[in-house]
């Protein structure tokens, strides 16, 4: 559970980071539209940089399937198991 | 009898697609042609949309996140045997890995657009390098010599980018990631993340002239080869860092110029020296706004200011001609104009030889006005204005039979419609949005 919630930080703190807004308001249910200036575009640079700081590589078909942070931290977290 | 509509939905690349396809004379005679922006207030979606939607045969219908339930909404009135056309808009972000936000924006007031420099052409590492103490300059020689390879997946980005497009693509009826991930190389398609330039629109409109069945004609063929001659939409573009040119083998990056709204066109490293240092003509705006209430002498100060802050901008230039001419200050307004002419060189347009052509005749250059006339008839055969002012300096200097063709010329210009601009100049109406800015500053 601890790494779980290590995993879901450190995205969340990517996305904050991106983003430029608070850490505190990304949840695990925080979609696009909860998050200001995140949409279609930029989320091509939150792939990058949650690829660049969490060092994985995650498939692109999945990727782009995530609807929310927690969906994100979880393909991550699959990524790094195989 | 009304026509049947054609309507384009969505952001500014649906608006060029209805003016490129309102120049088929084969379509207009059979259709009303209506843009439609997905941001549309509703009170325009009454007055200009509702009649047209119950005899809709075409939707294009671009899918934008923040226009969906506009969309969704529009979807549900057409008719049973309207032709609904979904299409994704098209972004490509792989030359731009620099993205980022810029609290400076906040710290000054701006008139248009909401920001002086929109995030796409910010630039985290020289932020970066601002936030650890390097003053601007240093920050940006330290961009400059930095080695982007070492510290970007250039391919990574861009395949992203790809998957992207061609994921939000995916079960739609127009498809333009293939023709991208094809030319992205070898054409500029576009001129920032967001604003694809007249190659992409010539594919789109293809697609879409397909759909609605018009068979090939010379004249689709000459607008959809017109198309791609077009610079593009939008105020500014992002400069391309060398190294990411050289990376993917742009071969038409060598020594662009990027345009930064009316501030002027820069290269790259102009461009990163003016963003470190955060520089922005804020004067030129202001004057703007002036000369909107009518307050002229004030806005001529903000645009000699402006000028001198700018030299090298030609929209300064020729709003301070504009306006020197008015104020009577003839020689600071051709002074300007020269200025401009030789800063614009081989790409000065027609407008800018009328105003040389106006200027000279209100000094009594006769000769120098019908030759700028000439100048602006050569880039542009039917300026009415242009055959008007090479009429009179022919005439002026004696010459009355040909200043007596050009007036002939004129009159039948002038009997003629309105010629429309295939596409609207994206820099003029851009200018829209700071016209709406509230003087009560001033």
């Amino acid at each position: 559970m601890a790494l779980v919630d290590a995993i879901f930080e450190s995205v969340a703190r990517v996305v904050a980071s991106t983003f430029h807004c608070d850490p505190a308001i990304v949840r695990v249910d925080s979609e696009a539209s909860d998050i200001d200036g995140w949409d279609s575009l930029s989320h091509v640079y939150l792939i990058m940089a949650v690829e660049h700081e969490l060092k994985v590589k995650l498939p692109l078909s999945d990727v782009m399937e995530c609807a929310n942070v927690g969906e994100l931290a979880a393909l991550v977290r699959k990524v790094r198991a195989s | 009898m009304l026509k049947p509509s054609i309507i384009f939905f969505g952001n500014c690349h649906m608006g060029v697609a209805r003016n490129a396809l309102g120049r088929i004379g084969e379509l207009t005679d059979h259709f009303e042609l209506i843009f439609f922006r997905h941001d549309s207030h509703p009170s325009l979606w009454n007055a200009e949309i509702e009649p047209a939607l119950d005899r809709c045969a075409f939707f294009f219908g671009q899918v934008n996140s923040d226009g969906t339930e506009l969309r969704e909404a529009v979807l549900k009135r057409l008719p049973a045997a309207c032709r609904t056309v979904a299409l994704a808009p098209s972004f490509l972000n792989s030359f731009w890995p620099f993205v980022t936000h810029d609290d400076r924006n906040n710290l000054h007031p701006t008139p248009l657009l909401g920001e002086s420099y929109p995030k796409y052409l910010c630039n985290r590492f020289i932020l970066d390098f601002i936030r650890r103490g390097d003053s601007p300059e240093l920050a940006c020689r330290r961009f400059l010599e930095m080695d982007i390879r070492s510290v970007v997946d250039l391919d990574r980005l861009h395949e992203i980018s790809i998957a992207q497009l061609r994921g939000l693509e995916r079960e739609k009826d127009i498809t333009l990631s293939g023709f991208i991930a094809d030319n992205f190389a070898s054409r500029r398609l576009f001129l920032m993340p967001l604003h694809p330039t007249g190659h992409v629109f010539s594919e789109m409109c293809r697609q879409m002239i397909n759909i609605i069945g018009l068979q090939p004609s010379a004249a689709i063929a000459q607008l959809l080869g017109d198309l791609q001659q077009f610079r593009g939409v939008g105020p500014y573009e992002v400069p391309i860092h060398p190294q990411v040119a050289e990376h993917f083998g742009l071969n038409w990056a060598g020594g662009l110029r990027y345009r930064h709204f009316h501030e002027g066109d820069f290269s790259h490293a102009e461009f990163a020296e003016r963003y470190a240092r955060f520089e922005f003509g804020y004067g030129y705006y202001q004057g703007l706004q002036l000369l909107r209430v009518g307050r002229k002498v004030e806005a001529f100060e903000r645009f000699t200011e402006a000028a001198r802050v700018n030299p090298r901008s030609r929209y300064i230039a020729r709003t301070f001609a504009n306006l020197a001419f008015e104020l009577g200050k003839v020689e600071e307004a051709m002074a300007a104009l020269d200025r401009t002419v030789i800063e614009e060189g081989e790409t000065a347009d027609a407008e800018l030889w009328v105003a040389v052509a106006q200027g000279s005749l209100a000094i009594g250059a006769h000769s120098l006005c019908e030759g700028a006339a000439g100048r602006a008839i050569a880039l542009q055969a039917d300026s009415i204005e242009a055959w008007r002012l090479r009429s009179l300096g022919l005439g002026l200097q004696g010459q009355r039979n040909e200043a007596n063709l050009a007036a002939r010329r004129y009159q039948w210009l002038r009997s003629q419609p309105t010629l429309r601009p295939l596409i609207e100049d994206s820099g003029a109406e851009f200018g829209r949005h700071w016209m709406n800015w509230d003087d009560a500053g001033f």
